[in-house]
């Protein structure tokens, strides 16, 4: 009977730890779970512009020492007004191993602009430097808890996601801004330091899930 | 009589707030408009500390506010519900803003325009502050910064809502118990 209970006290407990691990904010208030920071992410395969699928297992093994995960996507006049600054903090982070992910999480059913031609066009005539991948499950995007676009998760080398929010403090003007959130936090993941802040927000269009 | 006066008074409040606070120089001039508010085509116009006291104003109003902006489809989609708001509650305690959020370079020419093609009822107020990670969290935790969004609160009571409305019912139950 001393057994039973104490096995029962040690599940508890440990379901306890479970729901208070993943009950803390919902940035996108779609999912009861999702990813808080800290928490390793699991890996995913999703097929990008380029015609292959690409994990984050490839990433790493290609060298990656973190990767800078971006929701976004093509018809979004926020994500449009930071195209530019994405492809520039890629081409900044990718020789130092933070690499730029794109994640395209919009239904192409609810936003036809955002179908994989329509990534692949839009892709080619920008000229990405970076991955641009399609999460036609919305799997990916409802387990980070994305809400809107763009929005960024930042992982470090072990999975773990450090930093989420805004790429910098300035949405709507790259010539006003005045600090820069993921670079900051990349340069303190650099020296094995922890990003402050970690968490930051930031405007922009809703992810068109699925009802 | 009370009523109307009363209501007179509601819909002059945001006026008086933009006079009290107006520098007094033509809106055509450099205005250095942060911490106030002012007023062009019939839009108001302030960053997040000139909006800050609609928040703090102690009143048994209701206030709703919708965070928008032309740019975003969902926002104009649902944009007639709040308009038949307007009509509807008329003579009630309640201020309808609709806070736009629209780029600084499309909010001189595209905004009003937009407002003037679609007769927009509702007060319109243009916020317009470049960092929104200073000012999300102010207006609702639970807010990713995704529009379109609504808050609606009458004293300490209030709700929010990240998303579309589907349609004017689905607003009218949200905004009932506040009513």
């Amino acid at each position: 009977m001393k057994q039973v209970l104490s096995l029962a006290i040690v599940m508890l407990t440990g379901l306890g730890i479970f729901i208070q691990s993943r009950s803390a904010a919902d940035p996108g208030g779609h999912s009861p779970s999702v990813y808080q920071l800290g928490e390793q992410v699991a890996d995913f395969d999703l097929p990008g512009v380029d015609g292959s699928t690409h994990s984050l297992a490839d990433l790493y093994g290609s060298g990656a020492k973190g990767i800078i995960v971006i929701f976004t996507c093509n018809t979004c006049p926020v994500s449009q007004r930071n195209e530019e600054r994405i492809i520039e903090l890629h081409e900044k982070m990718v020789n130092q191993g933070y690499p730029v992910l794109a994640i395209n999480a919009n239904d192409p059913g609810k936003s036809p602009g955002d179908n994989m031609e329509a990534m692949i066009q839009r892709a080619e005539n920008k000229d990405y430097p970076f991955l641009y991948v399609q999460d036609k499950s919305q799997e990916t995007a409802r387990a980070f808890g994305a809400a809107h676009t763009p929005q960024v998760f930042l992982l470090d080398g072990d999975r773990r996601l450090r930093y989420t929010g805004a790429i910098d403090d300035n949405p709507y003007n790259a010539g006003a801004v005045n600090q820069r959130y993921v670079e900051e936090a990349v340069e303190r993941l650099k020296v094995g330091g922890t990003p402050d802040p970690a968490k930051t927000k930031s405007v922009g269009c809703s992810i068109k899930y699925r009802s | 009589m009370f009523l109307k006066w009363k209501s007179l008074s509601l819909a002059g409040f945001l006026i008086t707030l933009a006079m009290a606070c107006f520098s007094g120089s033509s809106p055509n001039q450099q205005l250095p408009f942060y911490q106030s508010v002012y007023s062009i085509d019939d839009i108001l116009q302030s960053d997040f500390a000139g909006l800050r006291p609609v928040f703090d104003h102690p009143s048994d109003t209701t206030y709703i506010l919708n965070f928008w902006a032309t740019w975003c489809r969902p926002c104009v989609e649902e944009l007639p519900y709040f308009e038949s708001l307007y009509d509807e509650l008329q003579g009630k305690s309640v201020r309808i803003l609709l806070v736009s959020l629209d780029f600084p370079d499309q909010a001189s020419e595209k905004l009003p325009a937009f407002i003037r093609r679609h007769q927009v009822k509702n007060q319109v107020w243009y916020l317009n502050d470049p960092h929104p990670d200073h000012w999300i969290n102010e207006i609702n935790d639970a807010w990713s910064g995704s529009i379109p969004a609504t808050l609606i609160w009458k004293g300490e009571q209030k709700a929010f809502r990240e998303g579309a409305f589907t349609d004017l019912q689905e607003l009218r139950s949200f905004i009932q118990p506040y009513i």
